[in-house]
């Protein structure tokens, strides 16, 4: 056990390194630098020199990519091109924030999909089943972003319930005004909610046809008791992969819906730093969400081999 | 279970929401015109402004560094509008104000300016302000090599007189340095702080001293107590919250979360207009869109292409579907028809497509000719210009190809590069529109065009004080500039903010950037 963890964390950092790699070249390979960015049309010839200058881009790029890397692996994330501050400032701040929206988000679709998963399993091709299947499948469907501002028309223009935006106002927090992530987490969660209830409803429609299942309907058990020990368990399986993973996911997957509520967390960052080709701000941000996801697919299957006896892991 | 209900619930909601709004606007139109009546009336019966109060504005998280002499963002550039002042200031019919300089003078051959500065004002940090802080700002704006060095070039020194005379030498005649001056790059930092700190906290002599500035998120201004203006300014605090979408921001205002959207996008103009707690203060400016040739590449060195380009531009056309009616005509020149240097007697043709075609046979291309403009989805609507362009100009036979460009990397590789491509200037006074634009060896001479008359027309402008003078100057230097065609300018652009009902002393104003001074809170 100890060696497979320890085999995928080292993985891992090598997936990490190669990520940061593709990231540093795809940013050379865009248009444009973040000198020309910064200075924008104002920007002379010498202006921009002089800037290329001093943030040290006139260097060749495999010389500016080891030095960075460098400075990463002693533990300094360098300061941000586009904004001279130092990352771990800039980013610890909205990192807190979205880790609350997507853990919100989280707490509330995941419940929410797998029992609709398992009912919609239980009954199979009924109408509300039918019903149920439809609305995820146009909530996957649709983008974020008109997701996001369907709800807002709804919720804020129509109802006067929510407000349009998620804005941190000075003297307030996410944990303490709440209600600012209600819509973000909609919206995230439109999208997690169908994969999610999909995947619960077929486990749930196999295990059903299962002959323990039919065996403890026969001895006469009792429904709620079939489906907390017989069934949750067994149909469960397949889907903890996709849940854990989806933390990943979902982390990465509040880009957009950080844009259109314009809530300040790391999505805002990403592609603020992408549109400024802020290289550095965007290794640090991008490395995050990329390590999310495979730590996240690593408790996957941690969980899996520990809710399964028989998956080993060597 | 619950949830399931939960769900359908939001589903049937949507939709209803969608029935809704769709109806709505219809309803919503009629009750605007009865509120804007009501507003009049109410206009009239106002006593005068009231004091205190938090003024909110939406705006666009574009953001580098609150340095006055390194500001590009235009968010940073606000801001330190709120906070930081400068020698002179332009009102806003265009008129140039004292601020900091409450006199000014030159000798005959407007080769050397002297400034009488105001005595006891402060910076935020109590310093008070004198003659070093002057020569200190503008010897940092040449040292950091702010991207203003190049227009001020002519100045060749300053001087600290004594404590309250500062005396600018220029190596050529300029009849626009107090003007000049007044331009965001020269506001007057203290020379006592460490140049580090100004990148993110602001020590000027302004109505406003910024307290908390978190990067993309907001900034929060407080009143300055001790500003030098009697009486100013009437808010307690404004808070800069940014952004990025421009619909999120009109929800944010329609909602009440935020009490402005200053420099608001076009497209919100109906849906705020439409709101009964919101209104739209809206004026023409001299900020231009155009559409701009290499004068030195073919086609487009030949000067019959570009004429009949000229003539298959329907500018009505564009300033209808790119600014949706909003703004001024262009007529390929800089200079505003409200600019008292607009020469009536010189336009291009109207659209005319018979002319076009006409002009294009001259020019060799009897079948017609096919070229490539090249835009991007830049602030400004310069795609929805180019498409315009392009729709407008076909029946004449000029077939545009319209390529939209990423927004990285447009101004360095795309403009200046491509043949025939968009760009858009920020409104400016006829020296410096001219100077920057059409002087060849202007550093943004974007067409490459080169007429040694228009040279010497802008030049000459500059060391006349009379203002006869000078319209005959620039009146010349538009006729040359219409006859040859090395851009096409079809519209300028309108200047715009939203606001809510309670919000007064925010209007928009011909040079863009608002003061928050004036503003207050009606409450």
């Amino acid at each position: 056990m100890a060696r497979f963890i320890a085999r995928r964390l080292g993985l891992i950092c090598i997936t990490l390194l190669v990520v940061s790699v593709v990231i540093f070249v795809i940013t050379e390979l865009l248009p444009g630098d973040v000198a020309a960015m910064i200075l924008g049309k104002e920007a002379t010839e010498e202006s921009l020199e002089r800037l290329r200058e001093e943030l040290g881009l006139n260097r060749p790029a495999h010389e500016r990519y080891l030095s960075w890397i460098g400075d990463v692996l002693r533990g300094d994330l360098g300061d941000s091109y586009a904004l001279k501050m130092p990352i771990t400032d800039i980013v610890g701040r909205r990192l807190r924030h979205s880790v609350i929206l997507a853990a919100f988000a989280f707490l509330v679709g995941v419940p929410a999909a797998v029992a609709a998963g398992i009912w919609a399993g239980m009954h199979p091709n009924t109408k509300l089943d039918r019903l149920i299947s439809m609305t995820a499948l146009v909530g996957i469907s649709v983008p974020e972003f008109v997701t996001g501002l369907l709800l807002i028309l709804l919720f804020t223009s129509t109802l006067h319930l929510l407000p349009s935006s998620s804005i941190i106002l000075p003297g307030v927090n996410p944990l303490t005004s709440p209600q600012i992530l209600i819509m973000p987490a909609l919206t995230v969660t439109s999208v997690l909610f169908a994969y999610i209830m999909r995947m619960t409803r077929a486990n749930v429609i196999e295990v059903m046809q299962a002959d323990y299942i039919r065996t403890a309907i026969l001895k006469g058990l009792p429904m709620k008791r079939i489906i907390l020990r017989h069934l949750f368990p067994n149909a469960m399986l397949p889907t903890i992969t996709v849940i854990a993973s989806s933390f990943g996911w979902m982390l990465g997957g509040i880009i957009i819906v950080e844009n259109v509520f314009a809530y300040p967390g790391i999505g805002q960052l990403l592609l603020r730093s992408i549109e400024t080709h802020d290289i550095p701000l965007l290794e640090v941000v991008t490395l995050i969400i990329a390590g999310t996801y495979a730590i996240s697919n690593l408790l996957a299957d941690l969980s899996y081999a520990a809710l399964d006896p028989r998956v080993r892991l060597a | 279970m619950i949830k399931r209900f939960t769900w359908l619930l939001l589903c049937c909601m949507l939709v209803v929401a969608l029935l809704v709004t769709s109806c709505g606007d219809a309803v919503t139109d009629e009750e605007e015109e009865v509120n804007g009546e009501e507003e009049e009336v109410n206009g009239e019966e106002e006593e005068g402004p009231k004091y205190g109060g938090t003024l909110r504005v939406a705006y666009t998280p574009d953001q580098f560094s609150l340095d006055p002499p390194l500001l590009s963002g235009a968010a940073d550039i606000l801001v330190v509008h709120q906070c930081y002042e400068s020698l002179t200031e332009r009102n806003p019919d265009w008129t140039l104000r004292p601020l900091l300089a409450k006199s000014w003078d030159a000798n005959d051959d407007l080769t050397q300016w002297t400034f009488e500065l105001e005595q006891g004002v402060k910076f935020s940090h109590g310093k008070e302000m004198t003659s070093e802080d002057v020569v200190y700002s503008f010897d940092r704006l040449f040292e950091v090599e702010s991207p203003f060095a190049s227009v001020i070039s002519m100045v060749e020194d300053i001087v600290a007189v004594d404590d309250y005379t500062v005396r600018f030498d220029l190596s050529s005649a300029t009849a626009f340095l107090p003007d000049l001056i007044s331009r965001y790059h020269c506001k007057i930092t203290p020379s006592d702080i460490d140049p580090e700190r100004l990148a993110t906290e602001t020590f000027g002599t302004g109505p406003f001293i910024v307290t908390e500035h978190v990067i993309g998120e907001r900034t929060v201004m407080e009143k300055n107590p001790d500003y030098w203006w009697d009486g100013y300014p009437y808010l307690d605090e404004v808070i800069f919250i940014y952004f990025a979408d421009p619909e999120t921001r009109a929800e944010a205002l329609k909602a009440g979360t935020v009490d402005a959207i200053m420099n608001m996008a076009i497209p919100s103009i109906q849906t705020i207009e439409a709101d009964p707690n919101c209104k739209v203060s809206l004026i023409p400016s001299a900020m231009q869109m155009n559409m701009l040739f290499n004068v030195n590449e073919p086609p487009f060195d030949n000067i019959l292409v570009r004429k009949a380009i000229q003539a298959a531009t329907d500018r009505q056309a564009i300033l209808d579907g790119a600014l949706f009616g909003n703004g001024g005509i262009a007529y390929d020149h800089c200079i505003v028809p409200t600019d008292p240097h607009f020469n009536e007697d010189c336009m291009p043709p109207e659209y005319n497509i018979e002319l076009a075609k006409d002009l294009l046979e001259q020019a060799g291309y009897d079948d017609g000719i096919d070229i490539t403009l090249y835009t991007s989805t830049l602030g400004p609507p310069l795609v929805e210009m180019a498409t315009v362009m392009k729709e407008k100009a076909e029946p004449a036979g000029i077939r545009i190809d319209v390529q939209v460009m990423p927004e990285a990397g447009y101004w360095s590789d795309v403009w200046m590069v491509k043949p025939f491509c968009c760009s858009y200037w920020g409104g400016r006074i006829p020296d410096e529109a001219f100077s920057m634009q059409f002087l060849s060896t202007a550093d943004w001479n974007e067409t490459g065009y080169v007429n040694t008359r228009v040279d010497e027309l802008i030049i000459q402008a500059r060391s006349q004080l009379e203002l006869a003078d000078r319209q005959e100057s620039y009146g010349e230097a538009q006729c040359i500039i219409i006859d040859e065609v090395p851009k096409i300018i079809p519209v300028f652009m309108p200047i715009l903010h939203g606001m809510r009902n309670n919000i007064m002393g925010l209007e928009a104003k011909p040079h863009g950037d608002p003061w928050c001074r004036y503003i207050w809170l009606d409450n």
